[in-house]
């Protein structure tokens, strides 16, 4: 029986053998050869592909975050484009006017850019991409539509279009930088029931960047390609092709490096996973994030609504572990935003010193017989980037040393936005990384300690502060630019003795890639505007022999 | 007649259970933290504008009444909108569904198929060393999971070996076949394009393989154990004393009765591999729709959140009648009971 029972099992495995290869060879059998079958067509020569972390909007009325802003640099033209001291310079706009009252801005176009489409780009198309823009509401229109007068804007001519303010916005120029320009025509072919054509532009694009959509499958990759028409200056090995992959998995993106199916890693890859790739023979880059990591001190809760608690605790934290352990070779704050913005000065600021820790708490009005009187203090960080937890814990021990007790909870993102919605619900301390959408002090002075910016996870401070926001205001609607950052720097003085939150260190974004990539902003050039450091114009691919 | 009353109560009690879990799932989508419409858009977004959107997602209403609209959409087949990908639940559905359904059925072959090699092969050799090399394996199978299987096959036989993709659903060389029905390998046959067929299938191997790994060796075992049980009952005995071919004896007789347990297994793993399949389609970055389900939970996209619950919750509720179906027809006993005799 057992011999018959082998033969069956046999047979068994013969028939799983052969049947789905007669059926593969049947199908091969319909080729030329097998060859042909599985190899396949010769690929771009210049083949860039960059790992993101989704979601990516490509529409610039919709997408406000890195992977969307990477994607609009590479597909869009900008009014004005960012340069690497933060300023910016004459791009689809040639020159500019404003009138002596700061409110009337009017620009003369470049009149040889062409759109994906083949049309010109006229004065029209500006107009129609901020009128899109502030009506939608999403993506970087709220730099704009506290101050655009969109009925009194006019396109003069084809080449000159005028924009008038309701009241004077001073980083008015620098925040142009996020005026993506849309081809009008192409856009208003695609509108479904009044919807702008938002459904139409989450695959396609309308712009006249350096690069076309070639396909894009949500959640999945941005396919673009080299737009031949281009009008401004390439390098003469810029890719042919950028692909922009959702990775999710370090050991994923570790083996595609090595395997050299991916040119440049995502942002977010571990110290020892950029360290193990080093040695594999990757670069590791870097350029400044132009964001910072907080710790946000809730400012009317007990016990972190008294001064020389936070200001204890600001002394007590030890930020060189955090930068030479946790968060290699960030550069340690030097100013209440990121040194890299325009207008942020460079202070003296908080540093361990245990002796004016213990100082500073002996003031405190919880501190009656000692520190055991002080209630305890709960921080929250982000269960989604775990890094995150050794800074907190360590923060946790620096606390014990003077004798205060902190509880550290991991929590999720969807329920740190919602705690931080309600002032009672916001812990004393969150942990997060805040980055400014202009490279302007202003804009994150304004984000993270205005008034209006409490009940979003930008703000736990909860300062709701006349003065502060008295001073952000004047700040903002400042025209002349050494006044305006000379009012940043005092507004920056002024918060940095409030102590409202702990500044730790300038985000520095590391990134692994392939040695045949030339990439200039990793390399001192970067500029400190998010989504501006992939730019297929300026990197070049020169793959090996 | 009789099957068709046994179907029919299945099929009542599936429409009970999807009804309930409807009802369980849209409530508890909308009482986990976070904010979807916070979630969606940039922090700095006006606060009309963000009013706004939650008005015209109907989250400002009482929760029975967003549910009872939900309802109504759904019977005109309309799942909602997605505050992730910012378009239609039901055109997401349509796009990920299929994808993860054909990683799902080459699992599900690779399961079914490899189960009965191995568990015929060790209940055939009880107690020799093939059983022995089954059993090992099954334990190693059964004890890590999928994920681990995911990093642990990528690593061998795409990195090391090179003899598979890393990832993704078609070279980045081959163009994807024109959409017809969804299924990348179909599609392909479809448009005539071998080599996008030949290549979906070369890339579903490794995550195939990852998934039914625990599943195939686990039906083997159970495989194994009733062979082994029912080796010895008095019914072999008398077949093969009344001079019946071992093969007859072998599958008729003893194979059909071993595998009802673990058929009704197998139906379990092949339905929940569908849900389960999230963190190997995030290792080989499979475009599918468990990962599409767990980064709309990320992003509190509740409408995605039912929808995806649902469709996992439908595809189980067939895959269990299917099974009953199947196990009703193997074992008459089942058929009598349901019958009351």
């Amino acid at each position: 029986m057992a011999s018959k029972i082998d033969m069956a099992i046999a047979a068994l495995l013969i028939i799983a053998i052969i049947v789905p290869s007669g059926i593969g060879a049947y199908m091969i059998g319909k080729l030329s050869s097998i060859e042909d079958a599985l190899k396949p067509p010769a690929a771009p020569t210049k083949l860039l592909r960059v790992g993101f972390a989704w979601p990516t909007f490509i529409d610039p009325a919709v997408g406000s975050d890195y992977s969307s802003s990477t994607a609009f640099t590479n597909l869009y033209d900008p009014l004005l484009f960012p340069t690497t001291t933060g300023d910016v310079k004459p791009w689809v706009a040639t020159n500019w006017t404003v009138s002596t009252d700061g409110l009337t801005w009017t620009f003369t176009l470049n009149d040889s850019i062409k759109f994906h489409s083949g049309r010109p780009l006229k004065a029209d198309d500006v107009l129609y991409s901020m009128e899109r823009l502030i009506t939608i509401g999403e993506g970087y229109a709220y730099l704009f539509s506290p101050y655009v007068n969109l009925t009194a804007s006019t396109a003069i001519d084809d080449h000159t279009v005028q924009f008038k303010l309701d009241k004077t916005f001073g980083p008015f120029l620098i925040t142009l930088a996020r005026l993506y320009i849309l081809d009008k025509e192409e856009v208003t072919a695609h509108i479904k029931e009044g919807d702008f054509a938002k459904e139409w532009l989450l695959t396609n694009d309308a712009g006249s960047g350096p690069y076309k959509v070639k396909e894009v499958v949500l959640e999945d990759h941005v396919y673009m390609e080299r737009f031949n028409d281009y009008w401004a200056e390439m390098k003469p090995n810029s890719p042919d092709e950028i692909r922009m992959l959702a990775l999710a998995v370090p050991t994923t993106e570790r083996t595609m490096l090595l395997k050299k199916e991916l040119e440049i890693s995502s942002q977010w890859l571990p110290e020892e996973v950029l360290a193990a790739l080093k040695k594999a023979g990757l670069v590791t880059g870097s350029h400044v994030g132009g964001d910072m990591f907080y710790f946000m001190m809730h400012c009317n809760k007990t016990p972190t609504d008294d001064i020389h608690i936070r200001k204890a605790l600001a002394y007590a934290m030890d930020y060189e572990t955090v930068v030479e352990e946790m968060y290699l070779d960030n550069p340690l704050a030097k100013c209440v935003v990121p040194i890299s913005l325009a207008g942020a000065a460079e202070l003296t600021m908080y540093r361990q010193n245990l002796t004016a820790a213990q100082e500073q708490l002996q003031q405190s009005k919880y501190y009656i017989t000692g520190p055991a009187d002080i209630p305890e203090i709960e921080v929250h960080w982000c269960a989604e980037v775990p890094a995150e937890e050794r800074v907190a814990m360590l923060f946790a021990e620096c606390a014990v040393d003077i004798g205060l007790r902190v509880k550290v909870v991991k929590t999720p993102w969807g329920s740190m936005i919602t705690e931080m919605a309600d002032q009672d619900l916001s812990p004393n301390i969150e942990t997060i990384f805040v980055a400014g959408h202009y490279a302007e002090a202003g804009s994150l002075l304004e984000s993270r300690y205005h008034s209006k910016s409490a009940a979003t996870w930008e703000q736990n401070e909860w300062l709701l502060n006349d003065t502060i926001d008295g001073m952000i205001e004047d700040a903002l609607s400042e025209v002349n630019v050494t006044k305006r950052y000379e009012d940043y720097a005092e507004l920056e003085r002024y918060l940095l003795d409030l102590c409202p939150s702990l500044f730790l260190f300038d985000h520095l974004v590391k990134y692994s890639y392939q040695p045949y990539v030339i990439w200039p902003n990793v390399l001192g050039e970067s500029i400190p505007v998010m989504g501006y450091n992939i730019d297929g114009r300026t990197i070049e691919v020169v793959p090996p022999e | 007649m009789k099957m068709k009353t046994y179907i029919a109560r299945r099929l009542g009690f599936a429409l009970f259970s999807l009804v309930g879990l409807s009802i369980l799932v849209f409530y508890l989508a909308r009482v986990i933290p976070g904010d979807p419409v916070m979630m969606m858009v940039d922090p700095r977004t006006p606060p009309e504008v963000i009013e706004e959107l939650r008005h015209a997602l109907g989250l400002d209403k009482p929760l029975y009444l967003q549910y009872f609209f939900w309802l109504e959409d759904v019977f005109r087949g309309d799942l909602g909108f997605s505050v992730y990908t910012r378009r239609s639940v039901t055109t997401d559905v349509l796009e990920y569904l299929p994808i993860s359904l054909e990683l799902v059925i080459l699992a599900a072959l690779i399961e079914v198929v490899g189960a009965f090699i191995l568990g015929v092969l060790a209940g055939s050799h009880a107690y020799k060393w093939p059983d022995n090399l089954v059993r090992i394996s099954s334990y190693i199978g059964i004890s890590i999971p999928s994920f681990v299987w995911a990093i642990i096959l990528q690593l061998i036989f795409a990195w090391q070996l090179s003899l598979f993709p890393t990832s993704g659903l078609l070279s980045s060389n081959i163009p994807s076949p024109p959409r017809v029905t969804g299924f990348t390998s179909l599609d392909s046959l479809i448009a005539g394009r071998f080599d996008a067929f030949v290549d979906v299938i070369w890339h579903a191997t490794l995550p195939a393989f990852a998934l039914c790994i625990g599943g195939m060796t686990q039906d083997a075992r159970m495989i194994r154990a009733g062979m082994v049980e029912n080796k010895d009952k008095e019914y072999i005995a008398m077949a093969t004393s009344q001079g019946l071919p071992a093969r007859l004896v072998m599958f008729k007789y003893l194979l059909k009765p071993s595998i009802i347990p673990a058929v009704t297994v197998m139906g379990m793993d092949v339905a929940a591999m569908l849900g389960n399949a999230f963190l190997v389609e995030m290792v080989f970055m499979w475009p599918g729709f468990s990962r599409h389900a767990i980064n709309a939970m990320y992003r509190s996209d509740l409408n995605t959140i039912v929808a995806t619950v649902m469709v996992i919750g439908i595809i189980f509720a067939i895959v269990n009648l299917i099974t009953d179906i199947i196990v009703a027809y193997l074992d008459p006993r089942i058929r009598l009971m349901e019958r009351g005799e």
